[in-house]
């Protein structure tokens, strides 16, 4: 049967649909924090981590004990728990005279795991009779009917047709068919680690998947009889087909059924899902893959492994399964119980001698003893975690005598209340952090300067900014802001000596401008002029990426991107170090329409000598300018005077024609090429239009519009270790996972630019002549912050470098006397220089798992004045962004800050969140065991799924969280109407901030008043900075 | 201008969120459609309230409309294929009647 257009279509939008709750994810190269999450944060998020649960099998909270720890640190806030147990109580009926405040707030505090036990089949009233010493009475037909919906659900919904048969017939299916199709992935989608590399790798991965599978002995020794699936089905949309019909998956069940076979191996299904959207990824380009080839894959094998294990009686379809379900429910539920791990251990032979003689009166002779016991066994183990709990709220006596009605309402009671309980936590966690913000903050404005600062350093939002900006200004007179770390200019990046871009901005966006690096000594100055040279030239420009496409570069013999891409290792920044780099510049102005015709120029010059070469066998020597010059022409169909020279050529005027036909078809040399070249070319550089309007809108995002110092630094951050795979996860998000010199270098040049000044002057920015913006690197594992382009500083800055760099350094090392006792608790306090060696030490140690603590800790995003929280040390726990509302009255810049920065903060803080509370499943488990894998993620041992998230050694110390996983506590300095309507403006943040992935609040200055949003609404508080008063319950009654 | 010759082809104009511009036009290309053009930062009001497209900071936000042109026998398999995406998102697929003079361009 063959699969329609239509059909083939709809497979792909059903896969793509499915896909979405499984996060992108990212090459370890350039590592992306991401909330594993993300493709749920449409519903709120209570709703969310239970759909997030399920889905990916993991923890959404910490356990219990966790949070009781907390609480005995005083980091849990009890009164909010009282109102969270409240508000629980509220609107449910009384349980007989039951204290239930005081027997909630037992369970919460005093009991160290869960009380209500999972049950199937035993009811309150058998929990109750088994707590007075009766037996239980029977009603089998309710728990017939019980265990066949419990069946239904579990066979036919919750598990994929091969999962299913795995718990009802004991085989282990599942675990084959990931380790087959990691392997599949392994070979597929190896970026030079292999030393075997599949064939046919360009047709895409399930065509060379298939070629391989074909003929795979490892498959044929298995058993597998691939061939048989693959032999009709050339497209991967026809082997689904073919499969889930083969399956009998109804229709309708089939995106559920395609979104669990994803998140078998959400790692490896989340990079295929990045990766197929990459569309400028260089591996992408030449081996293209996307999750439907994955799923046809996964389903091949799948089929082929359930057909290995298939035997007479076996339900293996999804109709079987069902049947069987409806027509021998006895049968279903012993196997399940059997092969699904659930099975009382006394009677386990007992039933597997039962189905294995497979004799009806036999079977339901066991089920019916079976389920008796099974629920007599429930209801005495609930009973007693009952009777435990109670006792220690002093109320054990009060239990057996409840009447029925009452005990099954309080089963009920405390089953809802701990399904919901790790909101209760979380909440009075976030309350705790909350007040101790709140109290600590100031709302008095900065009062006038009688001198301008004598630096000012503009550092990124990175929460480890804050320790070294209350660093600086502690010294002297520094002045410090908070920004996005890519300064606001999305670029991309063409690093010197590398032919591939790399986008210096947030990954929501794509950058339109290229800015490329060239060397002083090099090419530089005559970068343009180079060209001109000829084909030895422009190998080597580093404009030729730009008008050369993939298959003129291949013409050449050289693979541009290739070359560069594969030797690039995880390192990126010890060549910063390692290596002295020559001195360089930034090319990012636009070209002229001169120059890039120039270029343009140059290039078919050279490509009609390299096609005189190959085509005509000419020696490049006798080719004059001339001739060059109308064979151009006449491709460019200008002219027709490459006739002229065909007797000099010694060749017919018609093999003449043909190879001008050639040039135009095959080496492109025609006007709607050229058009692409030159629009390709207008990707490079800025035009002063667009500098003038970056450097403006950094600096009043900020509210840096005074007071301009002499030195205004612009410090990027990076982290520096060895033998870490995880590198690029300590490098600045805002600038998708690079270091941030490259972007501080970009907007420093801009901003010091003459023209660029003087239209800034005539908008208002009176930035004085003698201030230069200095780039600068922080390093946040030394604390170090390195100047750089000290070449450039103009000789009147000269004499006050001295003093600025020993402030520096006086910064670095306070800042790292701060850290130590975090990284080493067991050290003494050190003197500041002690700690910076022993920092610097950290730095280069590769046996180090853990070189810094990185982003772990954020918990609050503070977009205001810097007076806000200047004088209340945060301890490296906040996103510090600046900002003035009274600059921004329409509140764009406002919007700006909370669509990419505080996007991006989110993103972070969700990924130290789930990777704390569930470390094995949304984290990446210990270091010590992690392979790398292809060269693009790693893997836990030699085979695993791709670990995504955070390794445990960035979020746990001692095996205890060091993270407190709490929800971003964002505060907006500004009116109340101003902040609401930015907020509300952009639809992503008010989606985020009403579902409560964001907990916001809002600060007005003018009337000091907290607005909090809370339960769908926005609740006053009052002013606790004043009169630091702890958490109110009345502010919530409202 | 003389001997115009006007062929009849449908009009799909797909509005959608800008995060998905690239599974759209993927299902475009897999249908064999030969070109399109793509309007972006759209604003205007629908079931979700009124969109804004102004923002700078995150080009996933906003809501795009791509305009196709194809033969009448590849709307029912795009509008097939779009369906289960369109269950999910928000966003419209206006279909109309036009012409078109070169008709070269649109057949691939």
């Amino acid at each position: 049967m063959s699969v329609t257009l239509g059909q083939r279509l709809k497979i792909r939008s059903m896969i793509y649909v499915a896909a979405e709750p499984v996060p992108y994810f990212w090459p370890m190269r350039s590592f992306i924090h991401h909330n594993p999450l993300h493709g749920l944060e449409k519903m709120p998020f209570d709703a969310a981590v239970k759909k997030g649960a399920s889905l990916f099998h993991g923890k959404v909270f910490l356990p219990r004990s966790e949070y009781q720890d907390y609480l005995r640190e005083g980091q849990v806030d009890v009164s909010r728990l009282e109102y969270e147990i409240g508000r629980f109580l509220a609107d449910r009926s009384a349980v007989a005279d039951l204290d239930m405040r005081q027997l909630l707030m037992t369970l919460l505090t005093k009991t160290e795991s869960p009380v209500m036990l999972p049950t199937l089949l035993a009811t309150a009233a058998d929990v109750q009779a088994s707590l007075q010493g009766k037996t239980v009475h029977d009603e089998s037909d309710r728990s017939k009917e019980i265990i066949t919906a419990r069946l239904r659900q579990s066979l036919l919904q919750q598990r994929t047709v091969y999962e299913s048969v795995d718990v009802l017939y004991g085989t282990d299916i599942g675990t084959s068919l990931d380790e087959l199709v990691i392997k599949s992935c392994l070979d597929f989608f190896d970026e030079g680690q292999s030393v075997w590399r599949m064939p046919n790798r360009e047709q895409g991965f399930f065509r060379a998947w298939r070629e391989v599978a074909k003929r795979n002995i490892r498959f044929s020794l298995r058993g597998l009889h691939i061939q048989k699936i693959l032999a009709d089905h050339e497209t991967p949309e026809d082997v689904i087909h073919h499969v889930m019909t083969t399956l009998q998956v109804p229709e309708e069940q089939w995106i559920g059924f395609f979104t669990r076979e994803i998140a078998r191996l959400h790692g490896w299904a989340g990079f295929i899902r990045w990766r197929a959207n990459a569309k400028h990824y260089y591996w992408t380009q030449r081996f293209p893959a996307d999750l439907v080839d994955y799923m046809a894959v996964r389903l091949t094998l799948a089929l082929a492994l359930l057909g290995k294990h298939e035997h007479r009686s076996m339900a293996n379809t999804a109709e079987s399964i069902r049947e069987l379900i409806e027509t021998r429910p006895h049968e279903a539920y012993l196997r399940h119980q059997l092969y699904g791990g659930t099975v009382m251990p006394a009677m386990a032979h007992r039933i597997e001698t039962a189905l294995q003689r497979n004799h009806d009166g036999n079977l339901d002779r066991v089920f019916q003893s079976y389920v008796k016991q099974k629920r007599a066994d429930e209801a005495r183990r609930q009973g007693d975690a009952l009777q435990d709990m109670l006792a220690q709220a002093s109320m054990a006596d009060r239990l057996a005598g409840l009447p029925a009605a009452e005990f099954e309402r309080l089963l009920d009671t405390l089953r809802a209340f701990e399904q919901q309980e790790g909101m209760c936590w979380l909440r009075a966690m976030e309350s705790h952090a909350t007040n101790h913000l709140l109290q600590g903050v100031n709302v008095v404005p900065p009062g006038l300067r009688d001198k301008r600062p004598f630096a000012q350093a503009l550092f990124c939002i990175d929460t480890r900014s804050e320790r070294i900006r209350r660093q600086l200004e502690s010294i002297g007179d520094y002045q410090t802001f908070g920004t996005a770390g890519f300064f606001g200019v999305p670029v991309s990046f063409m690093e010197l000596g590398k032919g591939s871009e790399t986008h210096l901005c947030p990954v929501l966006l794509t950058p339109k401008n290229v800015v490329l690096e060239t060397s002083v000594n090099g090419e530089g100055a005559h970068a343009l002029g180079a060209l001109e040279k000829g084909l030895h030239a422009l190998k080597d420009s580093v404009l030729t990426p730009f008008v050369t496409v993939e298959a003129i570069g291949l013409l050449f013999g050289f693979d541009m991107v290739g070359k560069t891409v594969v030797p690039r290792r995880y390192h990126q920044w010890r060549k910063y170090l390692d290596k002295k780099k020559p001195a360089t510049r930034l090319l990012l102005d636009k070209l002229t329409r001169e120059q890039a015709d120039s270029i343009v120029r140059a290039v078919q010059r050279a490509m009609i000598v390299k096609a005189m070469e190959l085509e005509l066998g000419q020696e490049t020597e006798t080719l004059t300018d001339e001739l060059i010059r109308d064979l151009r022409e006449s491709a460019l169909g200008h002219d027709e005077s490459y006739r002229r020279h065909a007797g000099s050529l010694g060749i017919s005027e018609t093999d003449l024609e043909q190879f001008i036909e050639r040039l135009r078809k095959d080496y492109r040399i025609n006007l709607a090429f050229a058009q692409m070249q030159l629009e390709r070319l207008g990707r490079i550089g800025f035009t002063l239009d667009e500098q003038v309007h970056f450097v403006s809108t950094a600096l009043k995002s900020i509210g840096l519009t005074k007071d301009y110092s002499r030195f205004i630094l612009l410090v990027g951050h990076g982290s520096q270790s060895d033998n870490n795979p995880y590198e690029s996860a300590l490098d600045c998000g805002a600038c998708g996972g690079n270091h941030g010199l490259s972007s501080a270098r970009v907007l420093a040049q801009m901003a010091n630019k003459p023209e660029v000044r003087k239209r800034l002057h005539e908008l208002g920015f009176n930035i004085p002549d003698d201030s230069w913006f200095v780039p600068a690197l922080h390093n946040t594992t030394t604390d170090e912050i390195a100047i750089s382009d000290v070449d450039l500083l103009p000789p009147t800055h000269l004499v006050y470098l001295d003093r600025l760099k020993k402030g520096l350094t006086a910064a670095a090392r306070l800042c790292s006397q701060e850290r130590l006792p975090t990284l080493y608790p067991a050290q003494e306090q050190q003197e500041p220089a002690v700690a910076e060696r022993m920092m610097q030490r950290n730095a280069v140690d590769w046996s180090q798992v853990r070189p810094e603590w990185g982003l772990s800790g954020n918990a609050y995003f503070i977009i205001g004045n810097r007076e806000l929280t200047k004088q209340m040390p945060l301890y490296g726990r906040a996103f510090l962004h600046s900002y003035d509302y009274h600059l921004d009255k329409k509140h764009r810049l406002l919007e700006n800050i909370l669509t990419g920065p505080l996007v991006v903060g989110q993103w972070i803080n969700m990924e130290h969140y789930f990777s704390t509370v569930d470390n094995e499943r949304f984290g990446s488990g210990s270091k010590v065991y992690h392979n790398v894998a292809g060269r693009f993620g790693v893997m836990t041992g030699n085979i695993s799924d791709l670990r995504t998230g955070l390794p445990a050694q960035t979020v746990l110390g001692n095996g205890k969280p060091y993270h407190q996983p709490l929800r971003l506590i964002t505060v907006i300095e500004a009116p109340f109407e101003h902040a609401v309507q930015a907020i509300d403006a952009v639809v992503s943040v008010k989606t985020l901030v009403r579902n409560g992935w964001i907990r916001m609040l809002i600060i007005d200055p003018e009337t000091r008043t907290v607005y909090t949003y809370e339960d769908g609404d926005w609740h006053k508080q009052p002013c606790a900075f004043e009169s630091a008063s702890g958490y109110s319950k009345e502010s919530y009654a409202s | 201008m003389k001997n115009l010759n006007f062929s009849t082809l449908k009009k799909l104009e797909i509005i959608l969120e800008g995060e998905h511009q690239a599974f759209v036009t993927d299902v475009l290309d897999r249908a064999g459609v030969t070109g399109y053009t793509i309007i972006n930062n759209l604003s205007g009001k629908g079931s979700q309230g009124f969109h804004e497209g102004h923002l700078m900071f995150n080009e996933e936000d906003v809501l795009i409309m791509i305009v196709v042109a194809v033969p009448e026998e590849l709307v029912n398999p795009i509008i097939e294929g779009l369906a289960p995406f369109y269950s999910e998102h928000s966003g419209v697929v206006f279909i109309s009647d036009i012409q078109v003079t070169r008709m070269v361009k649109f057949r691939g």
